[in-house]
């Protein structure tokens, strides 16, 4: 295949994955029972991906940040305070949000970036924890363990005489919205990742000494792609915030804002493929629904998620984006294995 | 070249997204039209603004005599570190579906209603609370919805389930009432409806504890308050320093609130002992908190009373605070279970034949959520609707004693208006439990939580 032809099959599968993203709440509501439902789980799996692609651009660096949940606490609590308390609109706060955990990581990434590895980790997992209980304890301005609620507080959008509430009767116009804002969120991190920059990332990864000894700022870069990081996770927070319309810090491990939400983006981006631009979305995307389907065994999710993990780690280590690699392999052992039976046999 | 193109594909998403925002805008009417026609079968209607098809597969068929199937959905914590509890309300659940459904189902005119019990898992996640109602509702066809079980929740599930016209059944304790005044109350009220309380606040029940102790423990006039960090802690806190002085008692020290996760009770029970109470209030409580704080208590020589106003059975205190004596609160002792209602009795006794132990510490909980499916389900035969419109309608009329009848004794009825502003609370009988100074788990008194 040329390159001209695999590029406008690459493009024509791009619009049409962009059109059936566009088209599920319709095909939801002409398929499914519980349209609005599944629209609602959908919403979730974009503030999701949005987050596990902010953590895989952090991890082209080198560096596995478990404070993701952190950052989106911070992104949601912002935005969710600013509009109840100073009664700004849904849409500056969502971005409030944002800059404020982007200024939070912007302070935070030169010392934790001193050190390196499974420290790096453990300061960004520790971060996330600090983050949980100041929501707890804070609660003049949280609202403490019992959190926030404000189901009056929608982002609304007037385009002359058209008004659009971002309500949760449907939640189509919600998943509109999310398409959008995560659509561009990932198209910025997309150009970034396949700009020199993105090949600086990479050089940090593999070889940061030799990076550094050829005049490449790792510090810097490092720092950078880390605001950045935040900056979307803290979107996410946002998005999510206006969704849910509650936030609580509560420390029961199912809760969003939990450590073991880091840890789950992390299996997505594994088991998606951590190399691929594209293994967030479809990691998030497949876990998030089988967890859906799977509401009735959910005491048993976590064996099946980590047998899952497991699994692919060991056969499949570029993640389910390197399936159809994977499926060409597996098939000409499997034809290999048959030819020799059966010449061993004659 | 490539900038243009994507900046094509970035000016082509913008467009599509814009536009899809515009097709919802126009198609809102449509959605409300469509979604209106099951209401015109002749069976329940369903009411409220919002997307009304789950109403369908209960009432879609109204010939006379058929058995049908009434979807009722409960939200409760099913994993996670409150499990136990939340399993034990689904135990309860269960036990009440299956035991209408043995009697052979709701008569609702000529029909026969199955009760189909859907529980789900919140996990005490917002998110996952708000998934499962919508799960329940729009996917399941639930009309009822009980729980969640953590209150802050209830604020989270209740605009779901307006939205779709389902009723929302409070069946667990309330940790404030609405006539305790503060930011994020989930209590009842004329602007929820289809909102009901099937159990007291501990607001409620807190003048009969201190009944019991006035007349128990006639010196102890100071009380020192503690419980679980939350905003509805501080406002008891705040109304019992109005409370207590009326009754001839003092609320003493500051007070101690402790986060659900605490790991050392001694330093906030080392402050609340500093200024010399003679009893301690846990006014809300998480399965942990009343027997910790008496425990820690203990520990620092404190003997005097420890009472909780959330609902425990206090074989749970005390399996952290072992040994310990002049404990009580709101609860059934299960150790005790002689002196009981009979409707009690039989209800433990399925419990015990599903293999439950007989004196399960967590007894309680499902005991709650027993009784309060049951009550759900008088209220719906008594209504001879499954309709929750119709349902929450009737409900606010069963005033008078005896109208409905509980787990824990007779004479219950439906009151609330005078301090919640809606007649959508159960008034019953429910008992004090504990451990006096003879060390013996008991139900110390029967008591009927009046709600005007």
């Amino acid at each position: 295949m040329t390159e001209r032809a695999q590029r406008i099959t690459k493009t024509s599968a791009f619009v049409v994955i962009l059109l059936l993203v566009l088209a599920l709440p319709w095909i939801l509501r002409g398929t499914v029972k519980a349209a609005p439902y599944w629209t609602h789980v959908f919403v979730l799996i974009g503030v999701f991906t949005l987050m596990t692609s902010s953590m895989r651009a952090i991890f082209r660096t080198g560096e596995v940040s478990l404070g993701t949940a952190g950052f989106m606490l911070v992104g949601g609590y912002a935005a969710a305070i600013l509009s109840i308390r100073l009664g700004l609109s849904p849409w500056l706060t969502m971005l409030l949000g944002g800059l404020l955990s982007a200024a939070i990581g912007g302070l935070l990434a030169y010392p934790f970036f001193r050190v390196k590895g499974v420290y790096f980790s453990i300061t960004t997992l520790l971060l996330g924890f600090v983050f949980l209980y100041l929501a707890g304890w804070m609660d003049w301005l949280t609202g403490g363990w019992q959190g926030l609620q404000f189901f009056n507080i929608t982002p609304e959008l007037t385009i002359g005489s058209l008004n659009v509430a971002f309500t949760t009767k449907t939640n189509i116009e919600y998943y509109y919205l999310v398409v959008v804002v995560v659509g561009i969120c990932l198209f910025v991190l997309y150009r970034m990742e396949r700009s020199r920059v993105g090949l600086v990332w990479k050089s940090i990864s593999e070889a940061d000494h030799l990076a550094q000894s050829v005049g490449v700022n790792v510090m810097g870069h490092k720092i950078f792609v880390f605001t950045v990081a935040c900056f979307f996770t803290g979107l996410a927070g946002g998005l999510y915030a206006f969704h849910v319309h509650a936030l609580s810090p509560t420390s029961t491990p199912a809760n969003v804002f939990h450590f073991f939400t880091s840890v789950y983006c992390l299996m997505y981006m594994v088991v998606g493929g951590v190399n691929s631009f594209y293994g967030p979305l479809v990691g998030t995307t497949l876990f998030m629904l089988l967890r859906e389907w799977g509401r009735s065994v959910s005491e048993y999710w976590p064996l099946v998620m980590g047998s899952i993990l497991i699994l692919i780690v060991f056969f499949m280590p570029k993640g389910l984006v390197g399936l159809p690699g994977y499926s060409r392999i597996w098939y000409e052992k499997l034809r290999g294995f048959l030819r020799r039976r059966a010449l061993s046999s004659e | 070249m490539k900038k243009r193109s994507l900046a094509i594909l970035l000016a082509l998403m913008l467009v599509l997204g814009l536009g899809s925002v515009w097709m919802v805008a126009c198609g809102e009417d449509e959605e409300t039209t469509t979604t209106a026609a099951p209401t015109t079968t002749a069976g329940p209607t369903t009411t409220g603004g919002g997307p009304q098809t789950t109403a369908a597969p209960t009432t879609a068929t109204t010939a006379a005599g058929e058995t049908k199937e009434l979807v009722i959905g409960g939200i409760a914590f099913l994993t996670g570190p409150g499990a136990a509890g939340g399993m034990a309300a689904k135990t309860g659940w269960e036990l009440a579906a299956a035991k209408i459904n043995d009697a052979g189902g709701l008569k609702i005119g000529n029909d026969t209603y199955m009760v189909k019990l859907l529980v789900e898992d919140d996990a005490m996640s917002v998110d996952q609370a708000s998934t499962a109602a919508q799960k329940l509702i729009q996917q399941d066809g639930a009309t009822f919805i009980m729980g969640p079980l953590v209150d802050a929740f209830k604020n989270v599930i209740y605009p779901i389930c307006a939205q779709n016209g389902v009723m929302l059944a409070d069946v667990d304790t309330k940790n404030a009432s609405a006539a305790i005044k503060y930011e994020g109350n989930t209590d009842v009220s004329p602007d929820r409806p289809l909102h009901a309380r099937f159990h007291w606040a501990n607001d409620e029940m807190m003048p009969y504890l201190f009944d019991y102790l006035q007349e128990n423990y006639p010196d102890a006039k100071k009380i020192a308050v503690c419980g679980v960090t939350e905003a509805c802690t501080v406002a008891l806190y705040d109304w019992l320093g109005t409370t207590l002085p009326a009754r001839g008692l003092e609320r003493v020290g500051a007070l101690e609130q402790m986060a659900p996760d605490t790991a050392d009770y001694v330093p906030p029970v080392t402050r609340l002992l500093s200024a010399k109470p003679d009893a301690i209030l846990v006014a809300v409580s998480t399965p942990q908190t009343w027997g910790q704080v008496t425990k820690a208590a203990r520990d620092l020589g404190f003997n005097g009373p420890v009472m909780c106003s959330t609902h425990m059975g206090v074989e749970f205190a005390l399996m952290i605070a072992e040994g310990a004596k002049d404990v009580f609160g709101a609860g059934i002792a299960m150790a005790d279970l002689a002196g009981l209602p009979p409707a009690m009795q039989e209800a433990h006794e399925a419990y015990v034949a599903k293999g439950y132990p007989a004196q399960d510490e967590i007894a309680d909980v499902y005991l709650v959520g027993y009784n309060g499916l049951w009550v759900l389900l008088q209220a719906i035969e008594k209504a001879q609707s499954v309709d929750p419109q119709e349902v929450y309608d009737f409900y606010q009329t069963l005033t008078n004693p005896g109208d409905l009848q509980t787990l824990w004794g007779d004479g219950a009825y439906v009151g609330g208006l005078q301090s919640t502003g809606v007649n959508a609370v159960l008034c019953e009988p429910y008992w004090i439990n504990g451990v006096g100074a003879d060390g013996v788990q008991k139900n110390l008194k029967q008591v009927f939580i009046d709600v005007p």
